[in-house]
């Protein structure tokens, strides 16, 4: 299934929440929603969820509108994590699967199914407030899985994990996302959406200011070149094409170049000074491309 | 992909989950328990104190024994029954006076007239009763003396009677007709106002909780407002039902209520306003509750129904005395006043079927108005964390 976002608006009052937001999860894809605290990330999954109206826009699974039918098989982690606090854990998730559609029977079984998975079966009888906030995080992700959803929408998923959890909240997200899922979930830690993602989107005041694979992102921001050249005069490189900045360490440069920037006429400058030892080009990292992002 | 799940099913899913809960809680349990135990205690105490037919004076008479018949009739008649028996002579009379098993025993004397011998003081009502059988007895002596039949006399005489034709005769069922209100009243405001109150406490529960969001990502906000409702009101009926039929069935067993039609009629006329004057105030009290995010905050919202509530229960006292004043009469059409007053007017015997009907047509359609109202409220509170939201703007476009 295709998860589309297609020009998304919002507004609270005069405050602009979404302003075209547009974006396409594929099957099997896991893609990362980045974006600082107010960007739009929640509003964007509360109107997919349809627990928010949009003004304008809408949301498709396969091409078709979402309705409330076919809501019901996306699994969704709400940002603000909240499961009946007096209710016991497996009553409590295999009434939340059984509002998703599934028998009494079938949801019985998905529950053993998940919480075996998710390591808290020995908990099924406790109630949630009884549990440690690891463990309810687990029941919540439990929660989005336990009716098996063909999409997954998870509003920041990793917040509140302790490292070990997060391994397992990384291999399941994997897994589904293997199995054909869409997966599309929000995080504020970038190293981690880097290396789970296939693509990435950066929403910023409400519009997307970035979407693509993370190579793909990283080669088009500017990129650093450092050069070590050690009879290089203060200043070599300065009004090359491509150069828009530099910095000048006692035998090393660091070039600040754009995406287009011809590296070979950079090299040829730096050779005429005399030898080079080192010329390596590093793109930048999702964090410094989202600072880029969000600050432009 | 699961199944799209009709409207019907997501309603009974919320429902079930809310009955369970609530019948499934130990305070539920055992505050209905002690209830239900108070009710039959009760009840059977006050039949016993009250006592039956054991407190009839008891009249011994020795020999005699037309005297014996004519002062049960007698008494039977004028309204004092008493409870005769034959006494061998009069030492043992005397000794069962003196040991409290008789009230009186007759010993008669010379020709007709009898000694009457009593603890200490004769009732004035036996009295009157035994006197008037001595008399008859000697009468019908005399009569049969003088070669008249008795019998005839008795038939002529008997034709003389006094019909009464009162105006405004007393209702013999009144008192038991004005406890049957008193406890109607208290029961349905009690039952109202907490199960009202269950409602906005769990709308809140799920605000706070913040489990509405992934509640409203599967299922529409009136399927869960209705689930709700109807979950925590079958709870509240179930109740309900539990105290009448078992405080109406032990009452009846004792003989402690005796007009059994009224009191089935009262029972069920309770239950059916219960279930409209809970709906009137369950959509309300959702309302309410979806407006606040936090428990301590419910009664600022609630405050305005609970002042509702409170007024219909002065109005309800205030017409158990006299059901048929003009104001109470006016009242009890007014929605949710009738919820009150109906199953008050109806044990009093005062409601025409053509009110009942008129009254409970008004009390679904101003319902219907609420619900439609109180869930735009729902809708437009329910995910607003934070700031209570006032009744002004959940109401205001």
């Amino acid at each position: 299934m295709t998860l589309t976002i297609d020009n998304l608006s919002k507004r609270y009052g005069d405050k602009i929440a979404l302003d075209g937001v547009s974006f396409e999860v594929r099957p099997g894809e896991l893609f990362g929603f980045v974006g600082s605290n107010g960007a739009g990330k929640t509003t964007t999954m509360r109107i997919t969820l349809g627990v928010l109206a949009a003004d304008s826009g809408e949301v498709r699974i396969d091409g078709k509108p979402v309705d409330l039918g076919m809501r019901r098989n996306i699994g969704y982690m709400p940002e603000e994590r909240g499961l009946y606090p007096k209710m016991k854990v497996g009553k409590q998730l295999s009434y939340l699967a059984r509002l998703h559609g599934l028998s009494k029977s079938e949801a019985s079984e998905a529950v053993q199914r998940w919480t075996e998975r998710l390591g808290i079966a020995e908990r099924l009888g406790d109630t949630v407030d009884a549990l440690s906030l690891g463990n309810q995080q687990r029941v919540q992700l439990a929660a989005a899985l336990v009716h098996d959803p063909k999409v997954l929408v998870l509003d920041e998923p990793f917040s509140g994990l302790d490292p070990v959890a997060v391994d397992v909240m990384s291999d399941v997200l994997l897994e589904k996302a293997k199995e054909g899922v869409p997966v599309v979930f929000s995080s504020h830690q970038l190293d981690l959406v880097q290396r789970l993602c296939d693509r990435v989107g950066i929403i910023g005041a409400g519009r997307m200011r970035a979407v693509g694979t993370v190579d793909d992102l990283r080669s088009k921001g500017d990129a650093l070149l450092v050069v070590h050249a050690p009879q290089a005069p203060r200043g070599w490189a300065h009004g090359l094409p491509g150069v828009t900045h530099a910095e000048y360490e006692d035998e090393r440069t660091v070039l600040t170049v754009t995406p287009g920037a011809d590296d070979q006429l950079i090299l040829k400058a730096a050779l005429a000074t005399g030898p080079v030892h080192e010329f390596s080009l590093r793109r930048p990292s999702l964090t410094e491309l989202f600072r880029e992002v969000v600050s432009a | 992909m699961s199944a799209p799940l009709s409207n019907a099913r997501a309603v009974g899913l919320v429902a079930s989950r809310e009955f369970v809960t609530q019948v499934q809680k130990k305070s539920f349990l055992i505050s209905n328990a002690i209830i239900l135990v108070a009710i039959v205690v009760g009840i059977v105490a006050t039949s016993v104190l009250s006592g039956g037919d054991d407190d009839r004076p008891t009249v011994g008479v020795v020999g005699a024994p037309a005297l014996q018949t004519t002062i049960e009739s007698l008494g039977e008649t004028v309204g004092t029954p008493l409870e005769v028996s034959d006494v061998p002579d009069a030492a043992t009379a005397r000794e069962q006076v003196s040991s409290g098993d008789l009230d009186v025993a007759l010993v008669p004397g010379d020709g007709a007239s009898v000694t009457a011998i009593t603890e200490s003081e004769l009732d004035t009502d036996v009295r009157a009763v035994v006197e008037a059988a001595v008399v008859q007895q000697a009468q019908v002596a005399a009569l049969t003396d003088r070669g008249v039949d008795p019998t005839a006399v008795a038939a002529d005489v008997s034709a003389a009677t006094v019909t009464v034709d009162a105006l405004d005769p007393p209702d013999p069922e009144q008192g038991q007709r004005i406890i049957l209100s008193i406890i109607a009243v208290v029961l349905l405001y009690m039952q109202i106002l907490m199960f009202g109150m269950y409602v906005a406490m769990g709308v809140v529960e799920e605000k706070s909780s913040r489990v509405v969001e992934l509640l409203l990502s599967t299922l529409r906000p009136l399927q869960l407002l209705w689930g709700k409702i109807l979950g925590i009101g079958a709870v509240g009926l179930l109740q309900l039902t539990a105290y009448g039929v078992v405080g109406v069935g032990t009452a009846l067993a004792t003989d402690t209520l005796t007009i059994t039609g009224t009191a089935l009629g009262v029972l069920a006329g309770t239950l059916g306003w219960f279930v409209l004057g809970f709906a009137f105030f369950a959509v309300l009290y959702a309302a309410a509750g979806s407006m606040v995010s936090r428990q301590e905050d419910v009664n600022s919202t609630s405050g305005p129904l609970v002042m509702l509530i409170l007024a219909m229960f002065f109005a309800a006292f205030s017409s158990v005395d006299d059901p048929e004043a003009g104001w109470s009469t006016t009242l009890s059409w007014i929605p949710p006043f009738s919820a009150i007053l109906m199953p008050l007017r109806i044990a009093a015997g005062v409601a025409t079927p053509l009110q009942i009907v008129g009254t409970i047509v008004l009390m679904v359609a101003a319902i219907a108005v609420l619900s439609v109202i109180a869930a735009r409220i729902y809708q437009r509170s329910i995910l607003r964390i934070g700031r209570t939201v006032t009744w002004k703007e959940a109401l205001g476009r």
